[in-house]
């Protein structure tokens, strides 16, 4: 089966990089003593009801 | 990714301390003008547009819609003009934003690798929010906020379609047959999650936002009788060589790893049935199963198979999986995606838990067990998950406290809202727009036309990638004129 597309350099492909190596920048790791409960409670208390919308597509 | 992908995601718009009931077109069309935009073509060429083609042969006379579908007013949408209403936007990127009917849509342009469509569709989220923050700006009185989500949670739902380039020799009940269970079970790691079930539990949590909404299995509607399946025939490419895949049967993802691994499994299975794999079983109800997979968080035998058979999502993955393993050692992204998907698998059979920074339902329901709110709080975490505004966000949160992996940095996402994907036609138009912007007289994905100094020409692009495709970004990038353009177009016989 010919395919067009596959003429572009495949093999030159790069793997995304592995997120398990994945760190959070250091000014946005929390502190080692936040409190997850507190913290999110916080923004919780902040967001809106969700109101009725159009369905789409 | 061996073949072209883009993802399309219509926003959702929470509309907030409004005088009346909110008009969503209009909101929906002003808060796309109101995008900060310095390098955009505002417009859209319908002319060869087709949503009534059907993959089966057919041609409909008209998409059935929703009788019953909530509109609010149209107090001010009815005053503006077809192009007012549709905002048609492109970007430098190459990307399509416009309203499509009451809600916002980014469409990238097609991407080839995981990260360019992780970072294409997180630059869309950026943009969005900005365009959000512009229009409250503007408004006098009122608040809209814009939701990456598939629900409303009052019955209605919005999509989240991802385009996959095909080639149209392959039967189409073979592409059906592949698709339909993966589809069913794709959810297991690429659901978003959602607290509450249409008719049932308002409190469960359920790994799709958008199983509830299904209700066929194939067919070529879209906002009402969803089909798992859908037909619709439009591939925007050389249609006697091409089709394009439109799956709406997803979710939208806040995760950048379930955004891209939801798409790079799915170009996998393509590649799989393009080489000559069959699926092996198919299902006895897909529609019942894609509910109850969705409603099963223990990820049990619940999918039954035509010969009476019980297995998990998981079995019907890892059969997936395993048909898509000849492909390791075709280039290191591959190698990545099948090591990925292996492992996903692995550790959801272990403990739904362990995915938690990966898997977006995962996550919520990682956080739900942490927090132990009641149905009404934890709803509201579910809709906070996925609001694009930072300082609200549960998602952001997350991420920003190390709990949820990432695929693209903050610099690939800046750049990507205005830097198309390499690889792909989305080159060829965002040079075009980008040096020639004001000469730029319609746009629709495979084509561009430009006109000034007497000069009148249409950029053809029928493929999407590829050799052809490669020499037209070559040429772009040289040219200093319009004329330019021409005479290399005419040089090369293009």
């Amino acid at each position: 089966m010919s395919i067009s597309w596959r003429s572009a350099p495949l093999d030159e492909v790069e793997a995304p990089p592995d997120p398990a190596k994945t760190v959070p920048d250091e000014e946005t790791t929390p502190a080692e003593d936040d409190d997850l409960g507190e913290h999110v409670r916080r923004i919780i208390r902040e967001i809106p009801d969700p109101t009725p919308q159009p369905g789409g597509e | 990714m061996n073949r072209p992908v883009g993802i399309e995601t219509e926003y959702g718009l929470n509309c907030e301390g409004f005088a009346g009931p909110p008009d969503f077109a209009f909101e929906s069309a002003m808060l796309i003008h109101a995008a900060p935009l310095p390098v955009a073509f505002r417009g859209w060429d319908y002319t060869d547009e087709d949503p009534r083609r059907d993959l089966r042969g057919s041609r409909v006379d008209a998409l059935e819609h929703d009788p019953n579908d909530h509109l609010g007013s149209t107090a001010q949408s009815s005053r503006m003009t077809r192009e007012e209403l549709l905002a048609d936007t492109v970007l430098l990127n190459g990307a399509r934003l416009y309203n499509d009917h009451n809600h916002p849509e980014y469409c990238t342009d097609a991407c080839r690798t995981v990260t360019d469509l992780v970072a294409q569709d997180r630059a869309g989220e950026a943009l969005m929010h900005a365009a959000e923050q512009a229009h409250n700006a503007r408004l006098d009185g009122g608040r809209v906020r814009l939701v990456k989500n598939n629900t409303d949670y009052h019955g209605r739902s919005y999509g989240c379609h991802e385009n996959y380039l095909t080639l149209r020799e392959v039967p189409l009940d073979d592409l059906v047959n592949a698709l339909v269970p993966f589809l069913a079970t794709r959810q297991v790691f690429a659901g978003a999650g959602r607290v509450g079930i249409e008719g049932g539990n308002a409190g469960a949590l359920q790994l799709s936002q958008r199983a509830d909404f299904f209700e066929t299995v194939v067919g070529i509607n879209t906002t009402t009788r969803r089909p798992i399946f859908n037909t619709r025939d439009e591939p925007h490419a050389d249609r006697t060589r091409y089709r394009r895949l439109h799956v709406i049967a997803g979710d939208a993802n806040r995760s950048e790893w379930a955004t891209g691994m939801k798409a790079a499994t799915t170009a996998l299975v393509l590649d799989a049935v393009e080489a000559g794999w069959r699926a092996p079983v198919r299902l006895r109800d897909p529609v019942a199963a894609v509910r109850q997979v969705s409603h099963d968080l223990s990820l049990g035998d619940v999918v039954t198979l035509d010969d009476g058979l019980d297995v998990s999502p998981l079995d019907i993955q890892q059969w997936w999986l395993s048909a898509c393993e000849g492909f390791r050692g075709r280039d290191a992204e591959t190698d990545w995606v099948l090591d990925e998907w292996r492992q996903v698998l692995a550790d959801l059979r272990a403990d739904a838990t362990s995915v938690s920074d990966r898997v977006d339902w995962a996550a919520k329901l990682a956080l739900l067990r942490e927090l132990g709110p009641g149905p009404d709080e934890a709803r509201r975490i579910d809709f906070g998950y996925h609001l694009l505004d930072p300082t609200l966000s549960v998602h952001q949160w997350l991420t920003d406290a190390g709990r949820m992996r990432t695929l693209v940095t903050p610099a690939q996402v800046e750049a990507a809202r205005t830097t198309p994907p390499s690889g792909t036609r989305a080159a060829v138009r965002g040079k075009l727009l980008a040096k020639f912007g004001p000469a730029v007289a319609a746009m629709e994905w495979d084509r561009v036309h430009l006109r000034g100094n007497g000069v009148d020409v249409t950029v053809r692009l029928p493929e999407v990638a590829g050799p052809e495709i490669d020499r037209l970004s070559t040429l772009v990038e040289k040219c200093a004129t319009i004329d330019d353009v021409v005479a290399a177009i005419d040089a090369k016989g293009g």
